[in-house]
């Protein structure tokens, strides 16, 4: 195990028991999450990505398999090595205002590093960094439910990083909003990352994916696909079978290079990508 | 034209009027849909499309200042029929679980038709219908507990509940938001289906511009509560620089195509869908 591994998940297996019948979410999944990572988890609803997620911090314990933080297993060790685990791996989830405890933006988010018994002065600091960072000062007053769906997303992104994690997990956390607060919230996130902080998003929009470093398309609790999101594009079939759609500017590239027009530069994955493709090729042409 | 089943005008509404919480939902928002239309209604968060939505089947009647007609009727005259009206318009709200009656899938879209005093046939035909429509298997779900669906699942049922109703206008509020593809592929084959089949008239509220370029023909666009732009699909979202304008994300299609004219490119006519998007480049860039 290398240095830098943050999270390491071992044939992962985990089944709900739902009296009748047990519903088998995860079924031997391996992967890995290196400190500063960017990693994109995609597949369809019902394809176990929240389940691993909640792996991936010990909210869940896996019925068979291991997952290890930064070397810790999350089944074994004490309360207090759990409380360690969920520390460095922060999961904010889609619906943040199910997750809010406060009645003001400041409590909310000094909640959990107060829980954490971090000391009053810098408990202040770290709010007022925190809430910098996500772009909600001046609403420190307010009431996490009189907020936006797009500022109750940072907020609750705000609550999880001041708890200081090396990784954070975003659950759908996107899923609800409209395309302007999403477009702010990933921009918040790419920021995060350049500062050092790793990322896991949970998605279903292969929009979002092909903004992470590397790709893992699960299906039926299985890993399907991994990799670039280029090479994770670019294997067609598979892709169609898992029932994932592309991109609209994605799908568009790939119907007019099968109709023979050709396209210069890397796969096409974006709507950038397409019109500098295309105005690309016209002055080749001219 | 005659076909109008909705006519909304110059319609305004405060919420929490006189009081020192007012807000603003709506003023001067107008609306009109016909007989058989694929239609949308966007705009940013806030802008009033939920409020509005309210008015098409009496949840909300104008007390201020505005002029509201559905299937011929003005619900702000006290002889208006409010439960024909809830009887010929059906509503999907983004959080389904909000809008579940019964413990069991057969019971809760069996509910609505219920109340209409069919025969035990008609009811579980209806919901046989209904089921099948939205793609749920009878058997496999009728006894499944509600809350033991998955969220794909839960916005199925929901859909089924109304259309056991055999609406003629459906309404769908956000109901595709945050459903993976998959599933937001198959309810718009189901939407597809019941305004070619049945001859449905819909009303999808959405935030996904590429979703609105595939499958609609009409667009209002809402902004601050007031009604800015409506016309055909094509004309309202082949203008993205006046949705950007209202704070909206045009469809990657007019975007791509934008681009293209701004760098030269010829692009024949007004191409809105991911496929005309497609024939228009290959026609102008062929080889």
């Amino acid at each position: 195990m290398t240095s830098d591994q943050l999270i390491r998940a071992s044939n992962v297996h985990y089944t709900y028991d739902e009296g009748v019948r047990a519903v088998e979410a995860l079924c031997g999944i391996d992967l890995y999450v290196d400190e500063g990572d960017f990693v994109a988890i995609a597949g369809h609803n019902g394809s176990g990505k929240s389940t691993l997620a909640k792996c991936l911090n010990g909210l869940l314990l896996p019925t068979k398999g291991d997952v290890w933080v930064r070397g810790q297993n999350t089944r074994h060790g004490s309360e207090r090595s759990l409380l360690k685990i969920r520390a460095t791996v922060g999961i904010v989830f889609q619906h943040p205002e199910n997750q809010f405890v406060a009645t003001t933006v400041r409590e909310e988010v000094a909640f959990g590093p107060e829980n954490l018994g971090i000391p009053g002065p810098e408990l202040h600091r770290r709010v007022a960094r925190v809430l910098r960072e996500v772009g909600l000062e001046g609403l420190e007053e307010r009431n996490p439910h009189d907020l936006s769906a797009g500022q109750k997303s940072r907020l609750a992104i705000a609550g999880t990083l001041a708890m200081e994690p090396h990784c954070l997990i975003l659950d759908e956390s996107t899923a609800m909003l409209d395309p302007i607060a999403r477009r702010n919230v990933l921009a918040l996130l790419d920021d995060l990352h350049d500062r050092g902080l790793t990322l896991i998003l949970i998605t279903h929009s292969m929009e979002e994916a092909v903004l992470a470093d590397r790709v893992i398309v699960l299906d039926r609790g299985r890993v399907a696909l991994e990799g670039s999101p280029q090479s994770v594009f670019a294997d067609q079939e598979v892709f169609d079978e898992l029932g994932l759609n592309l991109p609209v500017s994605a799908a568009i590239a790939r119907e007019l290079q099968r109709r023979g027009l050709y396209l210069p530069g890397e796969t096409i994955l974006t709507e950038n990508d397409l019109i500098e493709a295309l105005t690309e090729r016209v002055q080749i042409e001219t | 034209m005659n076909d109008v089943i909705v006519s909304i005008r110059g319609l305004s509404h405060t919420y929490m009027a006189s009081t020192p919480l007012a807000a603003m939902g709506l003023q001067d928002a107008s609306l009109t849909l016909h007989q058989g239309e694929f239609s949308a209604l966007i705009g940013e968060c806030g802008s009033g499309k939920s409020t509005l939505v309210s008015f098409l089947n009496g949840l909300l009647r104008p007390r201020q200042e505005g002029h509201v007609e559905i299937f011929g009727q003005d619900t702000a005259s006290p002889g208006c029929d409010i439960v024909s009206l809830r009887r010929r318009v059906g509503l999907v709200f983004q959080y389904p679980h909000h809008q579940f009656l019964e413990q069991y899938v057969g019971d809760d879209i069996a509910h609505g038709p219920r109340q209409l005093g069919l025969t035990k046939g008609e009811i579980r035909e209806r919901v046989h219908w209904a089921m099948e429509s939205v793609g749920l298997d009878f058997q496999g779900f009728v006894d499944r507990r509600t809350f033991s669906l998955s969220g794909g699942e839960m916005r199925r049922v929901a859909l089924a509940g109304i259309l056991a109703m055999e609406p003629a206008l459906l309404v769908l509020d956000e109901a595709t938001t945050g459903l993976d593809p998959r599933g937001r592929a198959q309810i718009h084959d189901v939407l597809r289906h019941l305004r070619a089949d049945r001859g449905m008239t819909i009303l999808l509220v959405s935030n996904d511009m590429d979703e609105v370029a595939e499958l609609t023909d009409r667009v209002t666009v809402l902004h601050e509560g007031e009604t800015v732009l409506a016309g055909p699909a094509r004309d309202i979202l082949g203008k993205p620089d006046a949705l950007e304008a209202y704070g909206l994300e045009p469809p990657t299609t007019t975007c791509v195509l934008r681009a293209l004219r701004q760098a030269g490119i010829p692009i024949a006519d007004t191409p809105l869908t991911k496929a005309e998007t497609e024939e228009a480049i290959w026609q102008a860039m062929r080889p």
